[in-house]
């Protein structure tokens, strides 16, 4: 009798439980919405250092300090989708990270707030930011759907230590394409166990090397162009190098889970990757001896790709004024001056960058240079149908397990096949 | 002879067994240790399983660089225990009502559950995340614990139950002058606990080890299961298998400690197979 | 009068038994599986201006003639043709072999259970490090001179499924072995010592008796492994962050499904048509199963 007391005691308590605590989480959110101080709801993801987190965490800090508006974070892990879920879904935060290659797409569906109003209200100057990086948020209808927070172009990281070793310094690196690839091979042979040239197969990586013959990876009508003879032959050279020479490695075909890691591991004497691993090396591997420089020219001409973030609004956020405030908070001069130091990044303001004094950072520089003739990383609004088509087969690619052309038509198909139906 | 050929069984059964339970332990064995060296000691080809660098570094680093961690794992304890009540709650309520409860519709109701067993998860879940958000509730606990509220096949399993148990007991209770709550509550479930326990185990396990449910309810960071916090440190981490390992073991620790305090309903628990 | 109010009293008292389970499956199962019929002859477009329109079968013809859907269906089917079959044939000996009157029973027992009390993605996590460039794996078979050089398991089209068969038959083998286990030991030994006095051995004894006497219990586990399988998810998209690479090797129907309803803005509709198709594909096979079991079955009792 006792233990039936006991269990019938325990079931009706856990009902009770569980009753109040389903009441309470209900209870909670709608006192979050009502609350006398004011929220906003900011999305982004972290990105790929601890300092880029400190920086953003200080630009909050500052803006509650500056207007008593409350910061609530919603980080982003798996951006595109959860972004996606959350504006079908009505959950998604006030303000929130756009990349410039997504930009159409939100534009087009019109989840974005066009600031112009907010501009002109408070006469926002926008003369300072860099063009490109201003011009990535103009939608196709001539409105302003986000104002950048900053950019990054790439560059070519080199192991010193490693190009001693084979007998050569940072002078020897060829600025060509073809005499690039002659290079990676004689460093194959001198430096046994190393790969010469580690990348990463991303479309974001490859594009401006696929565009470098003159076609477009978009047809006119926004569909896949990947299978285009003309980018086939622009990247048949790298993928060669990886299938059949193996000079050039991609970082999951030598066990690495980043570019990064195998740079800094010291297991390959040059990189491709963004200014963003710039603030990563100098913290992860302190006792890495390395450099940056420009990519070699691709059939005589210099390339490179641009890629910029910025902050936009929701269309169906709830307190819009707030959320511009917050907007013209962080890429104010001065804020905008703190994060791009503290996070080590490209600032999309011009006279943040004068301020920076980046045009004479030997390890910046490369970076800076890049942006006059850089790709945009920007292809219509199905950029992101075409770019998960080509990362799911590419790798096969490069391991010479299909023929490129092969490839790029299947990614291509499959691609079209998809931007059809969700028409 | 036939002594002997039953010693040659009996050791071809224990060895059959101990490599069969090398193969299961190995790799959490390996898990466990490399979640205490570093990453340098993980990746060297041909290093040794057990090292002089073992050190719980790893899992300080994710205590303090991931904050996130003891809130994942508060998170999943509160949405597996109140998952797990109300299952229990209301699978042995909806199996003693098939079971001895009569009301128009019973049949029909009991076959709706029979059915309901074999509907597969993917086609529910997209209407219900629209319905979830018409309910103004993604994002939040109760859209992993509402929908889960019920399980057709524990309902099914307390009415088999129910259906055997003597009704001696409940008509004199009843001439006690108990109502069918108080019956329910008093008579019937104490005497119901192993299978109540069974379900609760089982029904746990299904909340504690949900992934696919709350990678697409669930978009706050703070709100993560342990499920989807270990994923999305595993992509934040690339390859780092000294952190990715000391997390997986974060999260297979509380289950097995609880597995070995409650061993022996798991054991009785698994003949639902074959009562059915 | 006294009985009639009787009854509506009976009738109050059940209702209030039934009531939440009827509001759970009312709201969240069956409700949805019209709704998910609905959304399947639409179009759905839920962001900014949210509409739905009928267009007919188009989703299912499109879904029949989708390659990667096609891709998909044969990922899934050799995963589930390999997989079903070795799981409970190994579950049935290992219960067996445990069922063998040997001493350390329960240690065994409670020893092989673990892999069934770690969630997947746990497991998949701890696979896809016995399975790295630099893992275990690799190191074992290097350190025995079966391999020259290390495998790339989970980067490679060819190796990536296999590895996670693998990784799900490990898994979920001590489950069904359990399972096995109590239904091992509901068999009448009788029958055993009878064969021992006609002088059947262990093997004969084996697919004479335990084979047949256990069918209920192979029906069971068998169909679970069916439907479980057929929906294979956290696996292929954790070792492949989602996309179903490299080539669509790990893209299963669970996963297409996934995609199109989260991942890409206006084929919500479409996705519900795969996952109406799915679940038609697990209620035929099932059937199909049921149907030949249970002549099995009769069969062999004879």
């Amino acid at each position: 009798m006792k233990w039936n007391r006991k269990v019938s005691g325990f079931l009706l308590a856990v009902g009770a439980i569980a009753a109040f605590a389903l009441a309470g989480c209900g209870a909670k959110n709608s006192s979050n919405d009502g609350g006398s101080s004011k929220t906003l709801t900011i999305g982004f993801w972290k990105g790929d250092s601890p300092q880029e987190s400190k920086g953003r965490n200080t630009l909050f800090k500052n803006f509650t300090k500056a207007t008593g508006i409350k910061i609530k974070q919603k980080v982003y892990n798996d951006y595109n989708t959860q972004l996606m879920t959350d504006l079908v879904g009505g959950t998604a935060p006030d303000v929130f990270y756009v990349d410039s290659s997504v930009l159409a797409s939100l534009q087009t569906k019109g989840v974005l707030e066009p600031l112009n109003s907010y501009m002109k209200k408070d006469n926002f100057k926008t003369g300072d930011f860099y063009t490109p990086t201003y011009k990535a948020f103009t939608g196709n209808d001539g409105k302003q759907y986000g104002l950048p927070k900053d950019y990054s172009t790439m560059g070519l990281y080199y192991n010193n230590d490693l190009l001693k070793k084979a007998g050569y310094s940072a002078s020897d690196i060829p600025k060509t394409d073809t005499e690039f690839f002659a290079f990676l091979k004689k460093l194959k042979t001198k430096l046994p166990g190393i790969t010469p040239l580690t990348i990463s197969p991303l479309l974001a990586r490859q594009m401006f090397i696929m565009q470098s013959t003159g076609a477009k990876i978009i047809t006119k009508t926004g569909k896949s162009n990947l299978d285009d003879p003309r980018i086939i032959k622009a990247l048949q050279p790298l993928v060669d190098a990886d299938a059949k020479d193996k000079t050039v490695r991609t970082f999951k075909e030598i066990g690495f889970g980043s570019a990064m890691d195998a740079f800094g591991g010291g297991k390959t004497v040059f990189s491709d990757e963004g200014a963003w691993q710039v603030s990563g090396l100098k913290t992860n591997f302190k006792k890495l001896n390395w450099g940056t420089t420009e990519f070699p020219t691709i059939n005589g001409k210099k390339a490179n790709m641009i890629f910029t973030v910025g902050w936009s609004m929701n269309a169906d956020s709830k307190d819009k004024s707030d959320s511009w405030k917050f907007i013209k908070f962080v890429t104010s001069k001065k804020q905008s001056q703190q994060y791009s130091t503290t996070a080590s990044v490209l600032p999309s303001r011009k006279s943040v960058a004068k301020a920076m004094g980046l045009n004479d950072d030997k390890d910046m520089a490369p970076f800076v240079e890049a942006a006059n003739y850089a790709t945009p990383w920007i292809a219509g609004v199905n950029l992101d149908t075409i770019q998960v088509r080509y990362e799911n087969i590419i790798p096969s690619a490069f391991q010479g397990k299909i023929s490129l052309k092969d490839a790029l038509t299947q990614a291509t198909e499959s691609a079209n096949k998809d931007i059809d139906k969700q028409k | 002879m036939q002594t002997k050929k039953k010693r040659i069984t009996r050791t071809v059964a224990y060895v059959l067994l101990t490599i069969y339970s090398i193969i299961t332990i190995y790799p959490f064995l390996w898990a466990f240790l490399a979640s205490f060296k570093p990453y340098s000691e993980i990746v060297r080809i041909g290093a040794p399983l057990f090292s002089s660098n073992m050190s719980l570094t790893n899992y300080q680093y994710i205590f303090t660089q991931d904050p996130m961690f003891p809130h994942w794992i508060v998170n999943s304890l509160f949405i597996a225990i109140v998952g797990t009540a109300l299952n229990i709650l209301f699978n042995s309520m909806g199996g003693y009502a098939l079971a001895r409860l009569s009301f128009p519709g019973r049949r029909t109701l009991f076959m709706v559950v029979l059915v309901c067993i074999m509907v597969p998860s993917q086609i529910l879940l997209i209407p219900n995340y629209l319905i979830m958000k018409a309910f103004g509730i993604l994002d939040s606990y109760n859209a992993l614990i509402l929908p889960s509220a019920i399980n057709f096949a524990y309902i099914f399993m307390m009415r088999q139950f129910f259906i055997t148990f003597p009704k001696e007991l409940e008509e004199s209770a009843q001439l006690d002058g108990l109502g069918r709550m108080g019956i329910f509550f008093r008579i019937v479930v104490p005497m119901a606990k192993s299978s109540i326990a069974t379900q609760g185990i089982f029904v746990f396990m299904g909340f504690w080890n949900d992934f696919m449910r709350p990678l697409l309810y669930i978009t706050s960071e703070n709100k993560y299961t342990l499920t989807l916090g270990l994923q999305s440190f595993q992509t934040q981490h690339g390859m780092q298998w000294n952190y990715i390992m000391a997390a997986a073991m974060i999260t297979i620790l509380p289950i097995i400690f609880l597995y070995i305090i409650l061993n022996k309903y798991f054991m009785t628990g698994m003949r639902i197979g074959g009562e059915k | 009068m006294a009985r009639s109010s009787e009854r509506k009293r009976d009738i109050t008292q059940a209702a209030a038994f039934v009531l939440p389970m009827l509001l759970v499956l009312l709201i969240f199962t069956l409700f949805p599986i019209f709704y998910s019929l609905y959304l399947s002859f639409n179009k759905v477009n839920l962001v900014g201006d949210v509409s739905y329109n009928f267009v007919g079968f188009k989703n299912f013809t499109n879904a029949i003639t989708d390659e990667r859907v096609i891709i998909a269906l044969k990922n899934t089917l050799k995963y589930v043709v390999v997989v079903v079959p070795i799981q409970s044939i190994l579950a049935l000996v290992l219960a067996t072999v445990l069922n063998s009157g040997i001493r350390f029973q329960k240690t065994f027992r409670s020893l092989l259970f673990i892999p069934t009390l770690t969630s997947s993605s746990a497991l998949t996590l701890i696979f896809m490090f016995i399975f790295s460039l630099n893992g275990p794996l690799n190191s074992l078979l290097l350190d025995l001179h079966i391999l020259n050089n290390p495998i790339n398991y989970l980067n490679d089209q060819g190796s990536v499924m296999w590895a996670i068969i693998v990784m799900n038959i490990w898994s979920t083998v001590p489950m069904f072995m359990t399972i096995y286990l109590s239904g091992l030991q509901d068999i009448d030994s009788a029958m055993y010592e009878a064969a021992d006095i006609d002088g059947a051995n262990m093997f004969q004894k084996w697919f004479k008796i335990t084979v047949p006497q256990i069918a209920p219990v192979t029906n069971y586990v068998v169909m679970m492994g069916l439907t479980s399988t057929f929906q294979l998810f956290d696996q292929p998209y954790i070792v492949s962050g989602g996309s179903g690479g490299p080539n669509n090797a790990t893209l299963t129907l669970s996963l297409v499904i996934y995609q199109y309803a989260f991942r890409q803005f206006g084929t919500m509709g479409y996705a519900s048509a795969i996952a109406l198709l799915l679940t038609i594909a697990i209620f035929v096979v099932s059937m199909i199963f049921r149907h030949f079991s249970s002549e099995n079955v009769t069969g062999e009792g004879r």
